[in-house]
């Protein structure tokens, strides 16, 4: 290498995202709305999940979703016939969201008179959790189906989350899933991680779920 | 896999911060790649060709990578190791848990002008 004049740049090329997330962080804050970044692998539950914990608080809360998926307006439909205002996000074939593509998808949905907002990641367990969406809190979901050992063998959507949602409590006699393992291996990922037992279809949980986003959405408005 | 993004974003980066300094054409970019990073020197390296013929002020530059090792420490004993070397278990008490200490990076380390 020939050595001409040095300068030093020492700069992340995720930094751009990093403070874009903080800036979106800095204006809900201001505007008291509170996002929640919602991941999992395709097919655990978060869209029946979702419409679980709406159910539970669409009392106290007006609520927004942003769907986000490769393509279709599924989820979208399924949300808006439930009655939920929702805008459907079509990532272009990227596996994630950040946070410029959140900020125009709040932009999209509206969100004056909205509460809180969750943005529904695309079902992907890797690069989701790599990229800061600006939300408040990340929550992911594992499913029992898929087995106690994903904290270990996707280590950084576990350390990235606030919220580790373990659903489909009602197959569990079906399926060699060891509860006090899943929960040994999230805590090694991440020792302050909450962890939540559901079934989003018999409602087993979700009265504690809809607890903690009462919790959380109080104390980001404080 | 996130290869294409983080190049332009890089270029942009660069191409904006020689705007701002007066500066003509960077020649050499270092590049810090860890190891264990989501991102594949490889095909940095290949997409960076591309990208940097429609910059402004790298079109003539030259691209190298550092590689940085993935370390951990160990949770129990406090070792430091490669992952991938030994696998992710620690060769001195051989405990499966451990911190990510570096090789996650993907940085911009310094231009030559």
């Amino acid at each position: 290498m020939n050595q001409f004049k040095v300068i030093e740049v020492k700069r992340s090329v995720f930094e751009n995202n990093d403070q874009d997330a903080e800036r979106l962080r800095k204006q809900l804050k201001k505007e008291k709305m509170f996002l929640l970044n919602l991941m999992s692998s395709p097919g655990s539950g978060k869209t029946t999940t979702l419409l679980a914990l709406i159910n539970k608080i669409k009392d106290e809360m007006k609520v927004g979703i942003m769907e986000a998926d490769i393509d279709s307006a599924v989820d979208a439909e399924i949300m808006a016939n439930a009655g939920v205002r929702t805008i459907q996000l079509h990532t272009g074939g990227m596996c994630h969201l950040d946070a410029d593509m959140t900020r125009q998808g709040l932009t999209q949905l509206e969100t004056q008179n909205l509460n809180i907002v969750v943005l529904e990641n695309v079902g992907n367990l890797v690069c989701p959790a790599e990229f800061d969406t600006g939300a408040v809190k990340n929550a992911t979901i594992l499913s029992i189906p898929e087995g106690h050992d994903k904290p270990l063998k996707y280590p950084l959507m576990y350390e990235v989350s606030d919220l580790l949602i373990i659903n489909k409590l009602d197959v569990l006699p079906y399926f060699n899933f060891d509860r006090e393992k899943v929960v040994k291996y999230a805590r090694k990922r991440n020792p302050d991680i909450d962890i939540i037992f559901i079934s989003a279809k018999t409602g087993e949980g979700v009265d504690e779920l809809a607890d903690w986003i009462r919790k959380n959405v109080s104390e980001w408005n404080a | 896999m996130h290869e294409m993004p983080v190049v332009l974003s890089a270029i942009e980066y660069l191409d904006d911060l020689a705007d701002k300094n007066d500066i003509k054409s960077i020649k050499e970019v270092v590049m810090q790649i860890g190891e264990i990073a989501p991102v594949i020197p490889e095909y940095f390296e290949k997409y960076w060709q591309s990208a940097i013929e429609r910059s402004k002020h790298l079109q003539q530059s030259v691209l190298y990578i550092e590689i940085i090792p993935g370390i951990a420490k160990c949770d129990h004993c406090n070792h430091e190791f490669n992952i991938e070397t030994y696998n992710g278990i620690c060769p001195e008490c051989h405990y499966r848990y451990w911190k990510i200490i570096s090789g996650r990076e993907v940085d911009i380390k310094e231009i030559h002008l």
